[in-house]
């Protein structure tokens, strides 16, 4: 069966009702079942609507709500000085320049192949022999003379070389190297 | 007597606080919030029935607020011009919700919250009850569509005048009274379907 929506098709007029017009629906509701209970309910909801607590305002409302103005202000409404402009406007190119030239400088730097430099210092034993001590020196004065050396010096170097030879002919053909011993000079000697 | 009394006071106090707001005085926007926001809350709270969602729609009134508080011209009541920004800044966040929840996901979501709400308890005493509470007056409230929704609380929770909320909304005051009565039967229509169920 279908319900009766008098009542409420009524109410949703809701313009100008005549008085007459109003006891009239009123005595409907009071006859129809359904139209009673749409009033009831009506009545009760409007009383309820105008009864509804105050909710409970959270603590945090007055900070939460001067949170969102300052972070809304700080970035929408902030509008740079005349000078912050112009700084903005000159110092911009200079920042991108600055950022290419470093870009450029690091891709260059890393086409270079790593070559480690060599280092020719001479392993010192811990025990020092005579003839290592005296060779140095001999070698700096030939070194230094270099430029001097005429045809003459350098007939009588390998004349004075062939001598050597002939008396020590095991530089030609040199023994075992676990044979040789050099003269030790222990530092308890000079004593 | 004495309420025309506490008017005059009121909109001297409100003189005083657009004056000190237009000299640039920082304290005077703070002094406003403290002044509205539990107004401007309540209807919020009203229009979502949730408390994240009030709050971050009072944040946004008043962000609102203050980016034009130097445009507004007082043609209107200070008091009104919030109450317009806060009814159309809750219509514009419920739309922007309703598009969120477009999605499958989210309508399950969505689904599964306000089966959660109803407590077993809570269902027995209102099956007991067999009527209506301000429970679900509230639910239902914040279910009904937007444009009849903001009359409805304005009116019948608020208590303002059918004149007062024409004002509000800038709509004629025979619109106001057309959504208003449409917001009460969408919302009888709604409890009544509830009270059905729960007596079954």
């Amino acid at each position: 069966m279908k319900k009766c929506g008098r009542y409420l098709d009524y109410m949703e007029l809701s313009g100008d009702v005549t008085c007459s017009q109003w006891q009239d629906e009123l005595l409907h509701a009071r006859r129809c079942p359904d139209c009673a209970h749409d009033m009831k309910i009506r009545t009760e909801l409007l009383n309820i609507c105008s009864k509804l607590e105050e909710p409970e305002y959270p603590l945090e409302l007055h900070g939460y709500i001067m949170a969102g103005i300052k972070a809304g202000s700080n970035g929408a409404n902030e509008v740079p000085s005349l000078i912050d402009s112009l700084f903005d406007k000159f110092l911009r190119p200079v920042e991108f320049s600055m950022s290419l030239a470093t870009i450029v400088v690091i891709a260059f730097l890393l086409t270079l192949e790593f070559q480690p430099a060599e280092i020719n210092q001479p392993r010192r034993s811990y025990v020092t022999t005579t003839s290592e001590q005296a060779e140095p020196k001999q070698n700096l004065v030939a070194i230094s003379e270099l430029d001097e050396v005429s045809g003459k010096d350098v007939q009588n170097f390998l004349q004075r070389l062939a001598e050597y030879r002939q008396h020590h002919p095991e530089i030609d053909h040199p023994g075992p190297r676990t044979s040789y011993r050099p003269p030790v000079r222990l530092v308890s000697d000079g004593q | 007597m004495h309420s025309s009394e506490s008017k005059a006071n009121d909109n001297k106090e409100t003189d005083k606080l657009l004056y000190r707001l237009r000299a640039g005085d920082k304290r005077a926007f703070e002094d406003l919030v403290s002044r509205y926001e539990k107004t401007v809350y309540r209807l919020c709270y009203r229009f979502f029935y949730n408390e994240q969602d009030a709050m971050d729609a009072t944040q946004e009134v008043f962000l609102k607020v203050y980016r034009a508080i130097e445009r507004f011209e007082g043609r209107s009541s200070l008091k009104t011009w919030i109450y317009r920004i806060t009814a159309n800044t809750c219509i514009t966040l419920a739309e922007k919700h309703k598009k969120e929840k477009d999605g499958l996901l989210q309508t399950i979501i969505h689904w599964w919250n306000d089966r959660d709400q109803v407590t077993p308890e809570e269902e027995v005493i209102e099956k007991l009850q067999r009527k209506i509470n301000r429970r679900m007056v509230s639910n239902k409230i914040a279910v009904l569509p937007e444009n009849y929704r903001v009359p409805v609380i304005l009116k019948d929770i608020e208590g303002l005048s059918i004149e007062r909320i024409a004002e509000i909304l800038k709509v004629p005051q025979g619109t106001v009274k057309s959504r208003l009565s449409r917001g009460r039967r969408l919302l009888h229509e709604a409890l009544q379907a509830q009270m059905n169920r729960s007596e079954e």
